[in-house]
């Protein structure tokens, strides 16, 4: 029993109960806001009956040609709200909505110590495809597992495309100092 | 990275330079521009990539320097004005980035790159009307690309929410996007998604629902393909709005089919379902949509069964369930009676908890659906909840929770039980039993999560929190201090099993700081990994005890963590207005517009800068000249208040601490409101104390330095500085004689807010030395102006004795022992810190003002001085022996001070808090009493903390106070 619903810049409000969960990272308001402007459907929100925010999934679709496709860029459902099957009801519209943009895959990354989560990814169909050293950093830097999800588009499936991955184009960070501005507007 | 469009020789001659910048190695950037430099002195993208540089070296005179000189010659080269724009960006000149590409555009009128630039650099400072002309140019110089139409359009819309007035916004911005989308329409040139959106959203904001309806059905509809089901459910939310209840039951019930469990499409189709039957809604016969209306609650009840069997096999499904509730709530409000036709709510709600009732989420989802039940169904449903939940059972022996999910059932049935007020209905002894039996059972459930990753909770937390809410219960009756730090013991001993647990660490902030021990709440606030917007939402959790408890490193600490927070953000936020036109997400537009503007006016944020700058004002200055420098620095305008209060957002989260409070007593709307306006009364009360002393500061300057201007600031309306100091002396008056309500501890609960310092200050009049000094100051500035001969007999009395006289009496009525006899032994007196905490920042504050007198008056006595040496005998005014006594009475005074505060400090006094019993002890176990050691330990480096904080600041103004003397 869940509203879900788009994320909206009120809802940074209000996240503390899920956000304050050690593995959830609270990012600066540039990343959220990058992410509204840029990929609104694919930053979603679950509320409960009593208007609790219960988790949110926030992603983009990304790369070019053979590597068109989504990535999910944070995944946090708050304790109480947990074995529901929330986190794979939020998978699935990422994937939904990315099954409509035409990706040809959806991947994400993943601390290699967060058993529970790397579970539930692999139960919902996902594999690994790479091991990224220190991905994440702090007082202990950690390695990421790279998951990834084939989508079928392909004949033969993907795996063979996805070692072109580079694991900056993907980084969950801002991008670097814009010098030039292009023009495409509406991408 | 850096994606150059055209390289040239030009381009590769400065690629170092671009390189060292994206490394951050602006020293070598600096060298590479000189090196270009050297070649060619014109180059204007050298130098504007030089001063980048220095500007991150933090060498802004220099850069700004070179910008200035660049920005006269009117650059018109892309890379130039790109370079220039982050420059002005960094230092947030919004309106510089506008001039500059406003004479570039003038030079080139016919570039597309710059009118965008130009167009953007509106977007910056908000100028929505320029945006609309400049996105005009752009349509007629690119007719092909819509962006630049639309944009013009958006621009408008912008304009419209802008608007002062609503009617011209609907009158004229709105019919004027309207008009201009709908040519597009005609003339089939819409493009995008983005564009039939906006068109969508200026229906909308018409009120044209209609309209709205009949483009998301037409084939523009079939734009809509981003968002996931948006056409279906915005046509849905259509037919509400348009009353058009038998369309909007079927479109609803439709979408509920594929959707059984999201809940406000529930809502919406039993609200549709129930408005048909109070019309009693006959279907027409020929309507093929029949089938698919439920215009009866029997029909809506089928329909939910239905639903329920259809997801037999899998996992049930929580909304279908709560969906039978949700109707029979709905009724319930529409009709304004209890109606029990459509199911026995405590049978439903019972089948409900038998389902979900092991899941943490259960006792959340339910709790709507608590308060229709009457008085009698409450008894009721808990009773039958205990009955079926063997835990309940208080028989021996006492009986475990065998697994989680039992034990989630009881903790279900416990918080249900608290909700709905039993817990307030039982005995001091019998809730202290209660607690006692959660406490026993958290340590028993521990076994279920030993091998637990620090990451993760432990299940059996929530018996913890449920005892320390019920131990704060009879606290808050009994304001039993033992009990508090009781819970105090079993909180930090809970901690250590479930490091993460955010509730445990809120809750013992809270505890800490009302026994006035702010120390070991930095390690529990970082432990939460309190950052970014939570800066603005959980700033609250210490902000207002760590300056009230005197921990005055830390509170610099943490109000300039907040700011920063504040300041950069609006600084950031800025480019994603820019994106969100760029994409076309012209519905975040004004959710940008309006999300900035909360942060701009959030209460925390105007709390922390004036908690901030009085601090930065008292702390640091032992002398007047340190003060004078320090209110320069700070650029006040004391005749205007920078903050305005009726626009001001409270965005704090109490949300987050509370979950199972009964609302008969607990409405936290309610308890926020009024603690809000206790917030902007106490924030008012600050930012005129601070105005008073800048106003002061300012005069006594003034008197003697020619230069009028006033502090930086242009004073237009040419006051003089001590009428805006008199004005500014009634409005605080005035502003006190209508908020005395405050004068009474709020006493919120314990979950909520905590009170401000208003009732603190009111009880013990500290605005009366604050103005008493403000009135000597004033005095000595009539002096000044009419002649030292024109001493009034009653204000020289009011000199010598009022003020020191109202100091010595607060610090008498105040100052006592740390550690006070109660009956059933010894207890901390908490309230002391606050207590002379105030008195020594008003110690402080008038100290400012009595250093305003000294440099008025000192001249005038050099004066006299002088005149009296060459003219033997003359008469000695009084006013300067009454303004040394004066001092010498603020010297005691603070003098007694200082030593009230020494006394506080445990180690002073070499008191050992863990031997003092002051609650008892948990076991005799070694670990035990180690572990309470360490605590006891924490509490007294805190009160030490405070104490030596206190005492060098009040030592501070010892050395002030001493060369305030007129010899």
């Amino acid at each position: 029993m869940t509203t879900i619903r788009p994320f909206t810049c009120d809802d940074l409000f209000r996240f503390n109960n899920v956000n304050l969960d050690p593995l959830t990272e609270t990012y600066g308001l540039p990343f959220y806001m990058q992410y509204l402007a840029h990929w609104p459907e694919y930053f979603q929100i679950a509320e409960s009956p009593s208007g609790e925010i219960m988790g949110y999934i926030m992603g983009k679709a990304e790369g070019s040609g053979d590597l068109w496709h989504g990535h999910v860029t944070a995944l946090t459902v708050a304790p109480e709200f947990r074995r529901l099957g929330l986190a794979a009801k939020l998978m699935n519209i990422l994937e939904e909505i990315s099954e409509k943009k035409r990706c040809y895959f959806v991947d994400l990354f993943v601390r290699v110590s967060n058993k529970v989560a790397v579970d539930m990814y692999n139960k919902l169909g996902y594999s690994m495809y790479r091991r990224v050293i220190e991905y994440y950093s702090g007082d202990v830097d950690e390695d990421a597992f790279g998951l990834y999800y084939d989508m079928q588009l392909h004949e033969g499936g993907m795996l063979d495309q996805l070692h072109l991955l580079d694991v900056h184009q993907v980084e969950d960070d801002l991008s670097h100092q814009v010098w030039f501005q292009d023009h495409n507007n509406y991408i | 990275m850096a994606s150059r469009s055209h390289v040239d020789v030009n381009e590769r001659r400065l690629r170092p330079i671009y390189d060292c910048l994206d490394n951050g190695n602006n020293k070598k950037a600096i060298q590479e521009a000189d090196k270009v430099l050297k070649k060619q002195k014109t180059c204007q993208t050298a130098k504007v990539l030089k001063a980048l540089a220095l500007l991150r070296l933090g060498r802004q005179d220099e850069s700004s320097q070179l910008l200035v000189e660049v920005h006269a010659e009117h650059p018109t080269e892309e890379a130039t004005l790109q370079a220039m724009a982050i420059c002005y960006r960094e230092v947030h000149k919004m309106d510089l980035i506008v001039d500059m590409y406003e004479n570039a555009h003038k030079a080139r009128p016919d570039n597309e790159d710059i009118l965008s630039a130009l167009f953007m650099s509106y977007v910056r400072t908000g100028n929505h009307q320029k945006q609309q002309q400049t996105a005009m140019l752009l349509h007629k110089l690119k007719p092909q690309k819509n962006p630049y139409y639309f944009w013009a359009i958006m621009s408008i819309v912008m304009q419209a929410h802008n608007c002062k007035d609503p009617k011209l916004s609907k009158t004229m911005y709105l019919p004027l996007a309207e008009k201009m989308t709908e040519k597009y329409v005609k003339e089939s040139k819409i493009e995008a998604e983005a564009e039939v959106r906006l068109y969508l959203i200026i229906l909308e904001l018409l009120e044209k629902w209609d309209a709205a309806l009949e483009l998301l059905q037409g084939h523009l509809g079939d734009k809509f393909v981003s968002e996931l089901n948006f056409r279906e459910q915005t046509v849905a939310e259509l037919y509400v709005k348009l009353k058009k209840w038998p369309e909007a039951n079927a479109a609803y019930k439709n979408m509920l089919k594929k959707n059984p469990d999201q809940w406000n499409y529930w809502q919406e189709y039993v609200k549709a379902t129930i408005e048909l039957c109070e019309v009693q809604y006959k279907p027409h016969p020929e309507d093929e949509r029949n089938e698919e209306i439920d215009c009866t609650e029997e029909q809506a009840i089928i329909f939910i069964n239905d639903c329920i069997k259809s997801c037999k096999d899998d996992r049930p499904l929580r909304g279908p369930y709560l969906a039978q509730l949700e109707l029979i709530r709905q009724g319930q409000n529409r009709r304004n009676e209890t109606d029990r036709r459509f199911g026995d709510p405590v049978e439903l709600l019972k089948i409900y908890f038998d389902l979900f009732g092991d899941r943490t989420c259960c006792f959340s989802d339910v709790k709507l659906f608590l308060q229709m039940l009457t008085e009698v169904e409450q008894s009721r449903f808990i009773q039958s909840l205990e009955n079926s939940c063997s835990l309940c059972n208080s028989g021996e022996p006492k009986k475990y929770a065998e697994n989680v999910n039992e034990m989630q059932r009881h903790t279900t049935v416990l918080q249900t039980s608290r909700y709905l007020g039993f817990h307030d209905k039982l005995s001091t002894e019998g809730k202290l039993a209660l607690a006692e039996d959660l406490l026993d059972r958290h340590k028993n459930g521990l076994k279920f999560g030993e091998n637990f990753l620090s990451t993760e909770l432990q299940p059996s937390d929530i018996y913890l929190l449920l005892a320390s809410d019920i131990f704060i219960d009879v606290c808050q009756k009994t304001a039993n201090s033992k009990l508090i730090w009781q819970i105090v013991i079993h909180l930090e001993k809970g901690l250590k099993k479930s490091p993460s647990n955010f509730q445990m660490k809120l809750i013992l902030i809270k505890l800490y700081c009302t026994m006035g021990a702010f120390g070991p709440c930095p390690v529990l606030y970082d432990g939460m990994e309190i950052k970014h917007v939570m800066n603005d939402t959980l700033g609250h959790v210490v902000s207002n005890h760590v300056a009230r408890l005197g921990h005055y490193t830390a509170a610099c600490a943490m109000y300039g963590t907040m700011l920063r927070f504040f300041t950069v953000n609006h600084k950031e936020t800025t480019e994603y207005l820019i994106s969100s036109y760029k994409f076309g997400s012209f519905a975040k537009i004004h959710e940008f517009v309006k999300f900035r503007e909360k942060l701009q006016n959030s209460l925390q944020y105007a709390s922390a800068t004036a908690e901030r700058m009085l601090l930065d004002l008292v702390l640091e200055t032992d002398s007047h000249t340190k003060t004078e420098q320090m209110i320069t620095y700070m650029e006040i305008d004391p005749e205007k208040d920078k903050t305005e209060y009726d626009e001001l957002c409270d965005n704090r989260d109490f949300a987050v601490m509370t979950n199972c409070e009964p609302p008969s007593r607990f409405n936290l709307k309610e308890l926020q409101k009024k603690s809000f306006e206790e917030e902007k009364t106490w924030l008012k009360v600050r930012n005129l104390t601070m105005r008073i002393l800048a106003a002061a500061v300012i005069l006594g300057r003034e008197l003697n330095v020619e230069n009028h201007k006033k502090n930086g600031v242009e004073n237009g309306a040419n006051k003089s500085m001590s009428e805006i100091c008199s004005s500014l002396k009634s409005q605080l008056e005035n502003h006190l004689e209508s908020h005395q309500c405050w004068s009474q501890d709020p006493k919120y609960p314990f979950q909520m807010a905590f009170r401000t310092r208003l009732c603190t200050y009111l009880q013990s009049e500290h605005h009366k030395l604050l103005l008493g000094m403000l009135d000597n100051v004033l005095y000595a500035s009539t002096l000044q102006d009419n002649g030292i001969d024109q001493t009034d007999s009653v204000k020289e009395e009011k000199l010598k004795t009022c003020v020191p006289s109202l100091l010595d009496g607060l610090v008498s009525k105040h100052k006592c022992s740390l550690v006070r006899e109660q009956e059933n032994g010894q207890c901390i007196n908490a309230d002391v810190f606050e207590n002379l905490v105030l008195c020594a920042e008003s110690v402080s504050h008038i100290t400012v003002l009595a250093g305003v007198c000294h440099r008025i008056l000192k001249p005038i006595k050099t004066a006299f001085n002088r005149r009296n040496k060459k003219k033997k005998g003359l008469k000695l005014p009084p006013t300067f022996e009454h303004y040394n006594q004066m001092l010498t009475g603020l010297e005691k005074a603070t003098l007694d001070l200082h030593e009230a505060v020494r006394k506080l400090d445990p180690v002073f006094l070499s008191i050992d808090l863990s031997s003092l019993k002051l609650t008892d002890s948990l076991s005799n176990k070694k670990e035990d009493v180690e572990f309470e050691n360490e605590i006891w330990k924490k509490v007294e480096q805190s009160y030490q903390q405070s104490s030596v904080e206190v005492t060098e600041l009040l030592h501070k103004k010892m050395q002030y106070l001493a060369s305030l003397k007129l010899l």
